[in-house]
């Protein structure tokens, strides 16, 4: 995975709770979950997703800010609660931005076996659906609004 | 001219598309219970962008054409779909789809496409294909500010101060 965070597995499923992610869960599948999730410190400075390189982990930010950057470029900043990874816990490919924590960081990390169990459940399911339809939306209206190159 | 057809006749044929292949017999059941089959003719417009519609299709046989501001952007056929962004989120057709010959598809409603999407290979095929096409759009609006800052680039060197 390429990362060198300290890690340590307390599992706290009170903190599963607060996340959207995790909104429409029952305590049962919190706990359940909690099994699935690694919980992870990361120190700020580190990189945890590197743009062009092969990774499978979807991460949920607990706590802390992360800078995302596409060829050096700042493209978003994320926090507690917003996760980023997913594209490729769906789908093995290289990472198509670079992701590094600007603060310590606390997240949950999802390995691909893990991801698939989650993704069984609807309420999980459905909040990753909506946030990803809602994106393809956003990114076809900037692509439509900026597009002036002839039709082909 | 559109028609409906018998439920058996369609479980059979679902169990060809690529996303419905590892089901089971009766996912397909389910899915043929919670869908429409029609037979759309040729040129006939599916979905119109702009406007409000909530189905998602799925293409069991023949292809149709994708637009944005009637710009082509996709083709679909058989085991592809559509629709799936307006199913999830109301909201309007972010294209216009068209159909290129004479299509045989399976219309789902915004209630039933949740239920749909509780069939293990039928959510990995969504999953997928919205990935992709935000992998795609990532691709495409850095190559548009390549383009624009490439542009930007070429007036300031024509134009010394």
């Amino acid at each position: 995975m390429g990362n060198d965070a300290s890690g340590e597995r307390a599992l706290v499923p009170s903190g599963l709770k607060g996340l959207p992610w995790f909104a429409g869960c029952t305590d049962a599948q919190l706990v359940e979950l909690a099994s699935l999730c690694e919980h992870l410190a990361i120190d700020a400075g580190e990189v945890i997703l590197r743009e062009g390189r092969l990774g499978r982990e979807l991460f949920i930010i607990v706590d802390g800010e992360v800078t995302v950057t596409r060829r050096g470029t700042v493209v978003n900043v994320l926090g507690p609660g917003d996760y980023f990874g997913e594209l490729g816990a769906i789908e093995a490919a290289p990472r198509n931005a670079t992701v590094t924590a600007t603060t310590a960081l606390d997240v949950l990390v999802i390995g691909p076996r893990e991801f698939d169990a989650i993704m069984s459940v609807p309420a999980i399911r459905n909040t990753l659906l909506r946030g990803m339809s809602r994106r393809i939306r956003e990114a076809d209206a900037r692509l439509s609004a900026g597009d002036t190159a002839p039709a082909g | 001219m559109v028609s409906t057809l018998g439920r058996q006749a369609t479980i059979d044929r679902l169990k060809a598309v690529e996303p419905l292949r590892d089901c089971t017999n009766a996912q397909l059941e389910e899915v043929a219970r919670l869908s429409e089959r029609i037979q759309v003719g040729e040129g006939e417009v599916l979905a119109r962008e702009g406007r409000i519609g909530r189905e998602f299709f799925l293409i069991l046989s023949g292809t149709v054409a994708v637009t944005q501001k009637r710009r082509r952007v996709n083709t679909l056929g058989p085991g592809e779909f559509f629709g799936e962004l307006a199913a999830m989120n109301p909201g309007p057709r972010n294209a216009t789809v068209t159909a290129l010959s004479d299509l045989d598809v399976l219309i789902i409603g915004p209630r039933e496409f949740a239920a749909m999407a509780e069939i293990p290979g039928f959510r990995d095929a969504l999953l997928k294909s919205m990935a992709r096409r935000l992998r795609t759009a990532d691709a495409r609006l850095a190559a548009a500010l390549d383009e624009q800052d490439a542009g930007a680039r070429r007036r300031d060197d024509a134009n010394p101060r």
